[in-house]
């Protein structure tokens, strides 16, 4: 039910910005990027077992006479910022324990990277780095331990988590994950896995034309406990010792009920 | 089928918890052990984050004790007067033991540690019980009827001042011993997020020499005051229950306490022990290969949220 109302919902959306691009005025310079997201408010219920956010929009010829050629989009989502401990297990009289370790100030806790092509083939590893577009262009800011930054120890910590983070889907790149549907339609499919962050979200779609980063749009897009989890979760921040007195309870009771009915059987 | 849990903030399948919860609850009810033991690192190993899975088990805990305790209840089956001295040393040990791991967690090896007290702790314990009951068990087969509890032995716990009489347990000891090990258990139970059961089981069988059948029932009476105190403050200070989490575990869990609790009053005692026996020293050896085999990804990550949810 819910999946056939959201894909209807995305497809008038789609409709939606298409008229849209084809009424915009055609003035030079005037926005050439217009995108939406099917699905802005993520709601996190029982059945939740992650989602996938549509992302689509539409680029604009720069004139009459000009197509839309020559032109790369790029889509990044970034989830809220933690801060992240990795450790290192070693090998310490004959048992294997955490050694050495290194925190990292603000990563992202999700970061997708979606594009037409290769990262590397849409513009120059500068341009990249500066809008921290694909793993490796992330910034690693070291917390309170700054004794390794520059070493190959940094770099390993670095690339353990960006190893992780791929592992469970939470860092995700996919050249090819942005498609373009005739000229100037574009769209692009976004997994978010079960184990997401909820908080606030941003969507932004870079265009670039030649190397060049030509536009920027940015949506915000929020996940956010709905319901029965909502309640529970709401409950256990704001009011943790009668959240806890009520688990006691209830565990009691059903332990209770069960001896009540096992006893009659 | 997969359900969502809004504390631990993952997607579990519901058959699998269901299924850890009733197997847990079934050994608990048989062996008077509240089987966090078995339950925390099990949920571990199956996603959940382990102060999740120490607050929710603990959780658990207390509905799979109840159900046990009842059904022991009518079998007349618990020393109360014992249960609440050793509860007693159990508080006053559990919060020492909140202390103690609030110390531990600065220095950034509570991991090594808890995995360290389980090894040692469920090691050197099952062993003895398996070396004790399978010793049991031979001479019972040799036919010559034995007791643990010798009559006219005395040792330095008879000793001991504050004596009192434990009716149930046909006992006539100090207080001192029952306060000790429910404090030591207490300890225990709040480093490595379990009740204690599996340590208390042995203590009052090998120290306090209390018959076997009185003590099933006694352990998990106990347990229910240690598992609700340990999950109010894990509550309260950590925000770790996961109520949804708790409940598939408890469902299942306090149907199979009660299966369990009538399969093991259809074994005899020796046997009973040498089965928990085996149990522990299991799950030692597990936790002990995880120590000692290189582990395929050496890197971990531990992160905080620095934006408002």
């Amino acid at each position: 039910m819910r999946y056939s109302s959201s894909l209807n919902q995305s497809a008038f959306r789609l409709f939606a910005v298409l008229c849209l691009a084809l009424l915009l005025p055609r003035q030079a310079d005037a926005q050439q990027l217009v995108t939406d997201i099917s699905d802005p408010l993520i709601k996190v219920e029982s059945t939740f077992t992650g989602a996938e956010i549509l992302l689509f929009g539409a680029v604009e010829a720069e004139n009459m006479f000009v197509r839309a050629l020559a032109k790369d989009v790029v889509v990044v989502v970034r989830g809220p910022s933690e801060d992240i401990t990795a450790r290192r297990k070693e090998k310490i009289a004959g048992i294997w324990m955490n050694y050495g370790s290194q925190t990292f100030k603000d990563i992202p806790s999700y970061y997708a990277v979606a594009s037409t092509r290769n990262i590397r083939a849409i513009a120059a590893p500068e341009v990249l780095q500066r809008y921290q577009i694909g793993f490796e262009n992330l910034k690693f800011v070291p917390g309170k331990n700054k004794n390794l930054t520059g070493t190959d120890e940094f770099e390993k910590f670095k690339k353990a988590i960006i190893k992780i983070k791929k592992k469970d889907k939470l860092f995700v790149e996919s050249s090819g994950g942005v498609r373009f549907l005739g000229n100037t339609l574009f769209r692009a499919a976004i997994e978010l896995p079960a184990i997401v962050t909820v908080g606030s979200y941003s969507a932004d779609v870079y265009l670039f034309r030649d190397g060049k980063l030509v536009h920027v749009q940015n949506s915000p897009l929020y996940i956010t406990k709905s319901g029965f989890e909502r309640f529970i979760f709401q409950m256990a921040q704001k009011t943790p010792t009668t959240y806890g007195i009520i688990a006691v309870l209830i565990a009691l009771f059903c332990g209770w009920l069960a001896a009540v009915v096992f006893r009659k059987s | 089928m997969q359900i969502y849990l809004p504390i631990a903030e993952l997607s579990v399948n519901v058959f699998m918890i269901l299924a850890m919860g009733g197997a847990v609850g079934f050994l608990s009810g048989m062996f008077g052990v509240g089987g966090g033991f078995l339950l925390t690192p099990l949920l571990i190993f199956s996603g959940i984050p382990p102060a999740v899975a120490i607050a929710s088990g603990a959780n658990q805990v207390i509905g799979a004790s109840l159900s046990g305790a009842l059904f022991h209840w009518q079998k007349r089956a618990i020393d109360i007067k014992m249960g609440l001295i050793l509860l007693a040393g159990g508080v006053a040990g559990s919060f020492i033991g909140v202390w103690i791991f609030a110390l531990l967690k600065q220095l950034g090896q509570t991991d090594l540690l808890i995995s360290l007290s389980y090894v040692v702790f469920l090691g050197s314990i099952g062993s003895l019980m398996l070396i004790e009951s399978v010793r049991a068990i031979h001479r019972a087969k040799k036919g010559q009827r034995i007791s643990l509890k010798k009559s006219g032995q005395h040792s330095w716990i008879h000793g001991l001042p504050f004596k009192m009489r434990f009716k149930s347990s046909k006992l006539y000891i100090s207080a001192i011993p029952p306060v000790l090990i429910g404090m030591a258990v207490g300890i225990l139970a709040a480093i490595m997020g379990v009740g204690g059961g599996f340590i208390m089981v042995p203590a009052m069988i090998y120290i306090l020499r209390m018959p076997t059948n009185v003590v099933v029932g006694t352990s998990l009476f106990q347990i229910i005051f240690v598992a609700g105190l340990v999950t109010i403050l894990h509550a309260s200070e950590n925000q770790t229950v996961d109520f949804v989490l708790a409940m598939l575990l408890l469902a299942s869990g306090v149907v199979g306490a009660q299966f369990g609790a009538q399969a093991g009053r259809r074994l005899k005692a020796e046997q009973l022990r040498a089965l928990l026996g085996i149990m522990v020293l299991g799950v030692a050896l597990r936790l002990a290969v995880d120590l000692l085999i290189e582990p395929e990804e050496l890197y971990s990550l531990t992160s905080t949220l620095t934006t408002a949810k």
